[in-house]
């Protein structure tokens, strides 16, 4: 799951269960605050972490994000509803990410959904979305219940990830399923995880057990706590657009300020022909072509600036949103933001790069991006032979 | 496959298709929208709960145990396109009259005769200043409502907005402080405090949720005067026979449009598959499909029950629940030994008879009504249905017809409160006709909560209306159907004000088939 | 006396004094119309005033600093109480383990009622022409989200508030401190047009700093430096002149040109003898009490906290039963009151759920001297109710009763360019807003 954008001028920001021990290992002391919780930008090196994620294992603490459990008879049913995974052919140990839309089929928020049981589902949101799940619950036979507060929560991140678990004693059912069993005398739920192109597994336990867990984690399983500028680096390397910072979302968000899932770069996510989900209908009949799309660029220059101008040529076409310094490309990473036209045809940009002036663009590829390019080759395919009709 | 079907019929798993359109709902709407299709060459099937539709239940009405008609007992707003469209003069639809004078009472037992001719109804006050007030305040609201009679009707698009873009200053200025003052502001500019300012304050907020001193009241009125009777505009008529001929003759039209209507038929879903209606699952069993769906129940009904919160967007289905009325107006039919000697009274039962409470007592009823308390300050619409009909003329009883409104709403009222409520227009109706109470043979109370009894105006429809601007921002709400494809709507949240009218099917005909057309035909 | 304006301003409470400094400096003549005042209470506490109207005051060469209020408190029955503060994330910690369901909807709800803020700022604008504004949504294809807010803001208050906080406390305090200002009940049609801008940051009331000079004696100041001309007198009639002017008289036989006229509350319309019945968010019949006590000796505050506002109210049915009573013309039994506190020794209480004019078995009336005794016990009550000790306690005690004049008749169709604000608690920021607008409307 991907951080939402930090807050802006935001003072006292809450500790998260593991904020003890994520600050007492932090030797950069930097912090940013996300959904109004203490996040750590940097532990002690954004290389070391990045590397450790890379090859090897790292940890961070999940904790800022919101979390869910749903059970009821009409369980899947809420949340096919309620975000764009079919959370109904979910079996049991199976986890799916998807979108949650509005009723005009703008995006307001990403989702991930792990089955735990029959009846009873986990759900991450970025942000929180108390008064959304309040209202899709209504008419339904399912209980939502807030369990942000009383959770701590781990990722593990990396290829290692699973080696550093088990040494730790917390041998998860399985790379690929969700689980929710007793580790070490905690009750605890395991899920694996896709942070971008990172895979890994995420740990939720009760908040009273945070320190223990990050101890035994640390201690045994050899692991490099990982902050959110290294992080950062990991979610643009992989495409995945930040709520809040490469799209807008949230109630003040004017309509027309918001994003479909093709202009965020997400559109597999939300596709048209499995279940029905909250906003399908407006994507399927009319809902408003997108003017900007997001793309991954490389910048040859060491530094970027958020809201720096993307130019083709003279003409100015869009701006940088958000950006990270890639140790394996050494040099810029960055999200834009261009008009759907220009997406394909990524010659001659520059942009706007500190004081050294213009310097060259080009798209990058990303994960989410072949995602994404499949699924529209395919949905393309498949809509010439079927007309729709309304 | 028709064949088939009905060769099969009975049988409960059985799946009918070949069916262009189906409509939910024997409602005057759903008739008129199940006619609109099946003239357009759609092959239209039409489900209704009730075993009857139309003029069977008026002549159940004034026999058995029944005394008078589940339903609107005036018309003032049918659509004149409706019965251009469908033919209603041949299908049986006159008028026996068509411009009813009202008498307003009061409750200092003074009444004021207002022909029915209400454009011209300032000739008939005496006084010279009251008259001229009155003229100005009619030309006004009469200017007012024609204009904004395709928004009230549900046609105004880009060309409505230009003419109101355009139109004078004053015009302008006046319409937008028409639609959104209240009743009390804009008759205060008008008319100086007494019976005439009483009266029209009583027909505004008839049947509507927003009290007389709440903004956006006053365009209840408006809405109500831009509707027209038989051509005359702000008029209130009675069809021959009763208004349930006007439901028949609809009946009777959508049938000579070869409608296949099937009554004791409840549908227990709206089927919708890849984001589109594919027609009804019904309460027996079974499955009807079509690739047009129009409901016309209401929309908690509809949307809620029928679609279901499991393929409703969430946003929607609040707007929808937000419908939940919180007043509503109640019917109560009396069966009255004897008859009047003394002319006045004679005269006055071919008239439409309306109790005005005073001001102050109204604006309590209306706070009243909504803690769920019923007041004596209640606006009392009557009518003697008899008087214009041929066929019930010489019943040995008067039937009398009463509305009164603003009343609390019930879910489940009890037998209290229906107590209460029958105590409550009874007294009112006291102030006007004194003794009436001890006349009285047999009566009927009908509540907005009462169970659609038949297929005529539906109890539902006595739900009050909110604001006008509340009406049409729910009206375009419910017109999208949720954004389910091939669903269509038109309930009496469609509609703009109370009472029968039409246009809220004949505009819901017209979408499906605009988008059918498109299609090229069945798909 | 020159005979011509741009700007009438009539009233001269602080947002009519903003107001007319701002149309001053932004270049246009401005003449402030007041009438003589009788005796006033006026509570301490005002609307904050937001940065851009301080920048455009230059406030801060007026030895002026303010102190917002610190919290809102609801002194409900049985000892409960309910508060919030200036952030939503400060009023979501104080709820977290009170009513964690609150604590997570409440933030959700102010933030989507102050995105509802522009559409109810059209639904209330009295001078559009062309499409209402309100209504330019029901012809636009632009999703069916802005005709969900026109529902919703053409509803009532308690069904929109009922739809996120299922009832308690915070419902009920919300509740209070919201319709209060108005004197609402909640289930008036358009009553939840009060919450976009009771989310407003404006909408925080504040004081004057310790130290401070008095707001109102620096906005004379700055009215008079600006060239704003001020006028004792009041509104007698209004009628057009030319295509765009109205010429506007004060009970003697000079007119004056004016071009545009402007009400910053409708209290301040009233005072100059304009109807205010065309404002939203007014309540039919309604008018408003201010009682001052003077202490022997200090009181304690409940919560510990004198800078806070306090209301008392049992529960949502006080609202509306008072409503109902001033609809009526009757005193209400146990009317919402707001107070607070004036340094040690002075306590300041408001409502606004009394009738205009009374009603008994002879008919309509105005206030007497006895109706005054009677509700100043019945406000006595209600403070005594959470104030121990009070009345052992309070050493003068002083009302005053403001009532609305009968509306002139006809105005409406005669005048041109009248912009009314309703009674709103971010009234400063939205006068300023609307003096603005008024200049940019020809």
């Amino acid at each position: 799951m991907i951080f939402p954008a930090d807050d802006q001028l935001l003072e006292q920001p809450r500790p998260t269960p593991l904020y003890a021990a994520c600050a007492s290992f932090s030797e950069a002391n930097v912090w940013t605050s996300v959904n109004g919780f203490a996040a750590a930008r940097i532990f002690s090196s954004i290389k070391a972490e990045y590397d450790a994620a890379r090859n090897g294992a790292a940890i961070a603490d999940f904790g800022p994000l919101s979390r869910y459990a749903v059970r009821g008879p009409d369980a899947a049913v809420f949340l096919s509803r309620v975000a764009s995974v079919p959370a109904g052919t979910l079996t049991s140990s199976e986890s799916a990410r998807g979108l949650m839309l509005d009723d005009d089929g703008h995006v307001l928020d990403l989702v991930e959904i792990s089955r735990l049981s029959d009846d009873l589902f986990l759900m991450t949101t970025s942000s929180s979305q108390a008064r959304r799940l309040q209202l899709a619950a209504r008419g339904l036979d399912a209980v939502v219940e807030n369990i942000s507060r009383s959770v701590a929560a781990i990722a593990v991140l990396g290829p290692g990830a699973y080696e550093a678990l088990a040494a730790a004693g917390l041998k998860t059912s399985g790379e690929n399923s969700a689980s929710s069993t007793v580790l070490r005398g905690v009750e605890t739920a395991a899920r694996p995880l896709q942070f971008g192109a990172v895979a890994g597994a995420e740990l939720i336990f009760p908040a009273d057990e945070a320190l223990t867990v990050w101890e035994r984690l640390l201690r045994r399983g050899k692991v490099t706590p990982i902050g959110l500028d290294a992080m950062e680096i990991l979610r643009i390397e992989s495409g995945a657009p930040r709520p809040g910072a490469d799209f807008l979302v949230g109630p003040n968000t004017d309509q027309h300020k918001r994003s479909s899932p093709v202009a965020i770069g997400l559109p597999h996510l939300a596709p048209l022909d499995s279940g029905w989900f909250n906003g399908r209908r407006a994507l399927r009949y009319g809902a408003r072509k997108s003017e900007t799309v997001l793309v991954v660029i490389a910048v040859d220059a060491d530094v970027c600036q958020a809201g720096a101008a993307v130019r083709s040529g003279n003409k100015d076409i869009g701006r940088i949103t958000s950006w990270a310094w890639s140790p394996s490309l050494k040099r810029a990473i960055a999200f834009a933001s261009v008009p759907a036209g220009a997406a394909g045809k990524v010659d001659g940009w520059t942009v706007q790069a500190g004081p050294d002036g213009q310097a060259a663009a080009s798209l990058m590829k990303t994960a989410e991006g072949a995602l994404a390019a499949a699924f529209l080759a395919d949905q393309h395919s498949s809509t010439e032979s079927a007309s729709i009709v309304r | 496959m028709t064949a088939e079907g009905a060769a099969v019929a009975g049988a409960p798993s059985r799946i009918e298709g070949g069916v262009d359109a189906i409509v939910v709902g024997a409602s005057a709407d759903g008739l008129v929208a199940a006619a609109y299709l099946a003239r357009a060459g759609l092959k239209t099937v039409l489900f209704e709960n009730a075993a009857d539709i139309g003029l069977p239940v008026r002549r159940r009405a004034y026999g058995g145990d029944k005394h008078g008609v589940d339903a609107e007992h005036l018309v003032f707003t049918l659509d004149p396109q409706v019965i251009d469209d469908l033919e209603l003069y041949r299908h049986g639809v006159s008028f026996a009259a068509r411009r009813l004078d009202t008498v307003y009472f009061f409750d200092d037992h003074e009444a004021l005769h207002v022909s029915g001719d209400v454009r011209n109804a300032a000739n008939d006050i005496d006084d010279d200043d009251e008259a001229a007030a009155f003229t100005t305040f009619l030309e006004d609201v009469f200017e007012a409502s024609s204009f904004l009679r395709p928004l009230f009707s549900g046609a105004a698009g880009r060309d409505f907005k230009k003419a109101f873009n355009t139109a004078s200053p004053a015009l302008a200025r006046r319409l937008n402080w028409m639609m959104t003052a209240s009743v009390d502001d804009v008759m205060a500019s008008y008319l100086s405090e007494g019976r005439l300012r009483t009266a029209m304050t009583a027909e505004t907020v008839f049947r509507t949720s927003s009290a007389p001193h709440e903004a956006m009241s006053f365009a209840g009125l408006l809405a109500k005067w831009s509707g027209e009777v038989a051509g005359l505009q702000a008029a209130c008529g009675v069809p021959e026979g009763g208004v349930t001929v006007v439901i028949d003759a609809l009946r009777r039209a959508a049938q000579a449009a070869n409608v296949d209507i099937r009554a004791s038929s409840a549908v227990r879903q709206i089927l919708i598959e890849k984001d589109r209606a594919a027609g009804v699952s019904m309460e027996g069993g079974g499955q009807v499909r079509a690739p047009i769906v129009v409901a016309a129940g209401d929309a908690r009904q509809v949307f809620l029950s029928l679609v279901g919160p499991g393929a409703l967007d969430v946003a929607f289905q609040q707007d929808v629940a937000a419908m939940t009325p919180k007043t509503a107006t109640a019917q109560l039919h009396l069966a009255l030994r004897g008859s009047p000697r003394d002319e006045e009274t004679r005269a006055n039962m071919a008239r439409r008879l309306v109790f005005a409470p005073p001001l102050e007592a109204l604006r309590a009823s209306f706070s009243n009504a909504r803690q769920g308390e019923v007041s004596d300050g209640l606006i009392i619409e009557a009518i003697f249905p008899q008087v214009f009909d041929q066929e019930a003329v010489n019943s040995k009883m008067q039937i009398l017809s009463v509305m009164a409104h603003p009343l609390p709403f019930d879910e489940n009222p009890e037998k209290d409160r229906q107590e209460e409520i029958r105590t409550a227009i009874l007294s009112g109706l006291e102030k006007f006709a004194p003794s009436i109470s001890k006349r009285i043979e047999a009566d009927q109370l009908v509540l907005a909560s009462d169970a659609p009894a038949v297929g005529d105006g539906r109890a539902s429809a006595f739900a009050a209306r909110p604001g006008v601007v509340r009406q049409l921002a729910l009206a375009s709400l419910c017109a999208s159907g949720g954004r389910i494809g091939g669903l269509y709507f038109c309930g009496p949240e469609s509609q703009i004000g109370a009472g029968l009218n039409g246009a809220a099917g004949r505009n819901a005909a017209r979408a499906a088939l605009q988008k059918f057309t498109r299609a090229g035909g069945a798909p | 006396m020159a005979s011509a304006f741009d700007f009438l301003i009539a009233g001269d409470d602080a947002p009519s004094l903003i107001a007319a400094a701002a149309a001053a400096r932004a270049g246009a003549s401005t003449l402030i119309v007041a009438p003589k005042k009788n005796k006033q209470i006026a509570p301490p506490s005002f609307p904050d005033i937001p940065n851009f109207v301080w920048r455009r005051l230059n406030l801060q060469d007026h030895n002026f600093s303010l102190q917002p209020v610190s919290a809102r408190i609801t002194l409900l029955d049985d000892g409960v109480s309910a508060q919030s503060f200036r952030t939503d994330r400060e009023t979501a910690e104080t709820l977290q383990y009170d009513d964690p369901d609150a604590a997570a909807l409440l933030p959700v709800f102010s933030d989507e009622m102050r995105a509802l803020g522009a559409s109810a700022d059209k639904i209330n604008d009295s001078n559009a022409e062309g499409v209402p504004a309100a209504l330019a949504v029901l012809f636009d294809d632009d999703g069916l989200s802005d005709l969900s807010d026109l529902s919703k803001l053409s509803g009532a208050a308690n069904e929109v508030l009922d739809d996120y906080l299922n009832g308690g406390p915070v419902s009920s305090h919300i509740s209070t401190h919201a319709l209060s200002l108005a004197g609402l009940g909640g289930e008036e049609a358009g009553s939840a047009q009060i919450f976009p801008e009771f989310f407003d940051d404006a909408a925080w009331r504040a004081r004057t700093a310790k130290g401070s000079q008095p707001l109102m004696k620096i906005l004379h100041k700055i009215c008079a430096e600006s060239g704003v001309v001020m006028q004792e007198g009041m509104v007698s009639d209004i009628s057009p002149e030319g295509a765009k002017a109205n010429s506007v008289s004060f009970g003697n036989d000079e007119k004056i040109r004016i071009n545009r006229i402007f009400f910053a509350s409708p209290d301040s319309a009233a005072e100059a003898g304009y109807s205010p019945g065309a404002a939203r968010q007014t309540a039919f019949n309604g008018a408003s009490a201010t009682l001052r006590l003077r202490l022997r000796k200090p009181i304690a505050a409940p919560a510990g906290d004198k800078s806070a506002i306090f209301q008392i109210v049992d529960g949502t049915c006080d609202l509306r039963a008072s409503r109902h009573a001033a609809l009526t013309g009757k005193l209400p039994e146990k009317p919402p009151v707001q107070f607070e506190f004036v340094g040690d020794n002075e306590i300041v209480a408001h409502t606004a759920y009394i009738p205009n004019k009374l009603c008994d078995e002879e008919g309509w009336r105005a206030w007497t001297g006895q109706d005054r005794q009677l509700l100043m016990r019945i406000m006595m009550d209600r403070l005594s109710s959470r104030l121990d000790d009070l009345g052992a306690k309070v050493r003068k005690q002083e009302i005053v009763i403001q009532t609305t004049r009968e509306p002139m008749r006809d105005v409406y169709a005669r005048a041109r360019n009248i912009y009314m604000q309703s009674k709103r608690h971010n009234a400063i920021a939205a006068a300023v807003k609307l003096v603005d607008r008024a200049l940019n409307d020809g």
